[in-house]
């Protein structure tokens, strides 16, 4: 291996209470005003932390721009009093071979680690038959505790889901470290957008702005310009506007809380898992889309002259056979974008998690185990 | 150490940790729906992007249609 422990990495104990908003530091439970309070080991609050492991060999002329669009960042939320989360570039100690690049990385915010690169057993043992470099590079990523690791290095055959699965990091290209930026800012209520960056925009007009569905937008304006009625009008603005941003915000938060349940994972914290977090989410989520659509038949009904009238909301749904039928008749080429069989899939699938979240319960994302061949059954557990 | 009334209240937790212990543990987490009548597992966690794309790749191709018609 070239490069092998240039100094000693931080101990893994050092690891498990790093970066955490509340690190447990006594050894009795907390006592105030006289009274005991009860502790929950194994917990911590938000990741307040965003860690980027950069592999310098990433940093070009091309790239240099990313680096310069993330510090713009990191000023923005040194801006905000108090300071809602912190992005943290990070690099392996000096290779004298990537000196150029170790200067545009700290001019530009970033930080270098007393170590350079390291290989841990358990990392090396969970991407077995790796080259040695990239399992350098994930140890020295384990050690950092970093979030993600920006490489494009990936020996091929590596699967990045599985990585994920293993180590809890994911390794990422530019673009995408871009957009965990942003789902981890938006997570702690920063509306912030790399393609339009402003400081102190509010969520009511960010969406529009950063990130607007053009074709929506496009729909309602033309349908405008064609004299449709206010109610279609309403429909389509609403759409496009309102319930594209909110779709945007509970998905962002889903994600936030998928990286949130990643850091816990990789600190072991067996009790925090952001369950209840993206259960709650979840659940507007699916409420959310399946209105969507509702809304998106209406539309359909106007702009085609379907001629269901509110009364008729019964049968005015994606999978209703009178609403396709009708359909067939009067716009055929709409009826094969709601009978294409990916879509059906993927409708069915919707409608059994939002049908189930607005009637039966609440949808709360849980393990699973595969029972072994020797376990006893169930009246023998409750006998033990 | 503890009151014994303590213990039993923890013993059912116990328990099941210990027979949870046992098993192969999938690391992605599911939720349990229902689809033409019979229940099929699905991973939320894995499934926001692709749900979101589905939505809205929908929409614009109805979107796209209407449009055309609405400038014809």
């Amino acid at each position: 291996m070239a490069a092998l422990a240039w100094m000693r990495p931080p101990t893994t104990a050092a690891l498990a209470t790093r970066n955490l908003v509340a690190v447990k530091s006594r050894v009795m439970s907390p006592r105030v005003h006289g009274r005991i309070f009860p502790e929950t080991e194994s917990s911590a609050l938000l990741r307040r932390e965003l860690r980027i492991l950069v592999d310098l060999r990433t940093i070009g002329r091309e790239t240099v721009a990313h680096l310069v669009e993330l510090d713009v960042l990191r000023h923005y939320l040194q801006d905000l009093r108090p300071e809602p989360c912190r992005v943290t570039l990070l690099a392996p100690a000096a290779n004298p071979e990537l000196r150029a690049q170790y200067e545009v990385f700290t001019r530009l915010g970033g930080e270098t680690l007393s170590y350079g690169s390291v290989v841990l057993p358990e990392v090396s043992n969970a991407l077995g038959g790796v080259p040695d470099d990239f399992v350098a590079l994930m140890s020295t990523a384990v050690a950092a505790d970093a979030d993600l690791v920006v490489t494009e290095a990936v020996p091929s055959g590596v699967d990045s889901q599985e990585v994920r699965g293993k180590l809890h990091v994911a390794f990422v290209d530019w673009p995408t470290v871009k957009r965990e930026c942003e789902i981890f800012v938006r997570g702690h209520e920063v509306p912030w957008s790399f393609a339009c960056p402003s400081w102190y925009c509010p969520w009511t007009p960010f969406y529009s702005i950063a990130e607007p569905d053009t074709t929506l937008i496009r729909l309602w304006e033309r349908a405008g310009a064609a004299g449709m009625p206010p109610d279609t009008l309403e429909l389509m603005r609403s759409l496009a506007l309102n319930r594209h941003a909110a779709l945007s915000y509970t998905r962002d938060k889903l994600l936030f809380y998928v990286q949130q349940e990643r850091a816990a994972k990789r600190h072991k914290l067996h009790l925090q898992d952001f369950a209840f977090e993206i259960g709650y989410f979840l659940n507007h989520y699916y409420v959310l889309l399946w209105a969507g659509l509702d809304q998106i038949n209406w539309i359909v009904n106007a702009a085609f002259n379907l001629e269901f009238r509110t009364k008729d909301w019964r049968r005015v749904g994606t999978l209703n056979k009178d609403f396709l039928r009708r359909m067939r008749e009067r716009a055929q080429r709409v009826a094969d974008i709601y009978e294409d069989s990916d879509f059906v899939r993927w409708v069915k699938m919707l409608a059994g998690a939002r049908h189930f979240v607005a009637h039966g319960g609440f949808s709360m994302p849980t393990e699973l185990y595969i029972r072994s061949g020797d376990d006893p059954s169930d009246d023998n557990w409750t006998r033990r | 150490m503890f009151p014994r009334e303590w213990l039993d209240l923890f013993r059912p937790t116990f328990r099941h940790k210990a027979r949870l212990a046992r098993h192969q543990k999938i690391e992605a987490r599911f939720i349990k729906i229902e689809i033409d009548g019979e229940e099929v597992l699905i991973t939320p966690s894995m499934n926001i992007e692709w749900d979101f794309n589905n939505f809205f790749g929908f929409a614009h191709k109805i979107a796209d249609v209407a449009i055309e018609r609405l400038t014809a």
